[in-house]
């Protein structure tokens, strides 16, 4: 009887450890309905955090093809960000060179490497953030689940959100696809629409 | 028995190192000096034109064989000159966030992704260069990753680190806040433009 009391609770214990985020390959994600860090969706009406990039980035596009960039934290005494402006995302000087293409077979390691490395130095641990952002709408992604189950079963486990792209992303996004075609990206000759993006008092911001 | 024990040990020991020599990976050997760094060092790829101190695809060996991506934006108009002098680096806006790190499982996945890239006419290529922190190392990654590149897209050199990439790989691996202009740069090797 122990035996299967036993067994019993370790059938419970590992249900509840393999309570992915997801159970299908199926998202949603609007401008209305995000999903984030295990609480599953919520509502962009709350008031939410200026900032929608992470320190990684993930930029899944409508063919499934996954693309990485890292930002640079942006360090302030307030923590409230240099210039703070509901609703709009600030400029952050993405280039397309800096997309790098990260396919299923790699994925893994790769975030392992990372995103979730155990020996990554303690001010970087701290600050580890992920957005996963998509192009909107319902959509089947295979490869979006095994980024979360990798992300939520890890031991050092990044704060996330899936969110729409961002006005400076799918642009830029465009241009790596146009790559070696002649066409050269110059965010000076971009015609930003600026009731969703903001930029520093002095752009391209030097990095 | 004492002696026994010793000289069965020393016999063990000099069996390992001969199976460790056994396996040993090619060894790469670069000039320290910056005036030698390049290609024919490697014995299966003996020229490749000099191209500056940066390639659009960057690889950095750290000094515990660890392996770091980075890609750069060449501008032409100022890096294309051929010259036999040592010209000074100039910065490139380098940040610890711009490091990706790759091992053995992710080099060949990677490269095929984006460094053999598909999209590239016929007739154009692209340069990688890999900057190490040793004069003499052993890589069996690197040596992975150079046997599958595509020769016929991809121009490559090994040289020694820069000044930049040593400064922004130690804030990489530390995690500080990194300010291009509080660092002392050693102007001797470094132009600084602004």
């Amino acid at each position: 009887m122990k035996k299967l009391l036993f067994i019993g609770a370790l059938l419970i214990i590992s249900c509840k450890e393999s309570n992915a985020p997801v159970n299908n390959d199926t998202y949603t994600i609007t401008e209305n309905q995000w999903m984030a860090d295990s609480i599953g969706k919520y509502d962009t009406s709350i008031p939410r955090f200026n900032d929608l990039y992470g320190r990684c980035n993930f930029i899944i596009d409508s063919t499934n093809t996954v693309y990485f960039y890292a930002k640079a934290p942006t360090f302030s005494n307030d923590c409230l960000g240099v210039d703070f402006q509901p609703g709009k995302t600030p400029f952050i000087n993405l280039f397309p060179d800096d997309l790098v293409k990260v396919d299923s077979k790699i994925m893994n390691h790769f975030i392992e490497l990372n995103i979730v490395n155990n020996d990554m130095n303690p001010v970087t641990k701290k600050l580890n953030t992920l957005a996963i952002a998509t192009p909107g709408g319902t959509f089947n992604s295979p490869i979006l689940t095994s980024i979360l189950n990798k992300i939520t079963t890890s031991r050092n486990k990044p704060l996330w959100i899936v969110r729409p792209l961002t006005q400076e992303e799918s642009i830029v996004l465009k241009y790596k696809k146009e790559n070696y075609t002649g066409i050269v990206y110059d965010p000076h000759l971009i015609e930003w629409d600026t009731t969703k993006i903001y930029f520093e008092k002095y752009w391209p911001i030097q990095p | 028995m004492k002696k026994v024990i010793f000289i069965l040990f020393v016999i063990l020991g000099s069996c390992m190192e001969q199976a460790n020599t056994e396996v040993k990976e090619k060894v790469y050997t670069i000039a320290p000096d910056m005036n030698h760094w390049s290609k024919d060092t490697l014995g299966n790829r003996t020229e490749s034109p000099l191209f500056g101190y940066y390639g659009d695809k960057n690889l950095i060996v750290d000094e515990q064989g660890k392996l770091f991506y980075y890609s750069y934006s060449q501008n032409y108009n100022t890096d294309c000159i051929y010259d036999n002098t040592i010209p000074k680096q100039k910065l490139i806006h380098l940040n610890p966030k711009d490091f990706i790190e790759l091992n053995d499982n992710t080099i060949e996945g990677f490269i095929d992704q984006n460094i053999n890239d598909a999209d590239i006419p016929k007739g154009q290529f692209i340069t990688l260069v890999i900057g190490t922190a040793r004069d003499t190392f052993n890589s069996a990654t690197l040596t992975k990753a150079l046997s599958k590149l595509e020769y016929e897209k991809v121009v490559y050199m090994i040289r020694p680190l820069t000044e930049e990439e040593k400064v922004v790989l130690a804030y990489y691996k530390s995690g500080e806040p990194y300010y291009p202009a509080k660092v002392i740069w050693d102007t001797t090797k470094v132009v600084l433009n602004r």
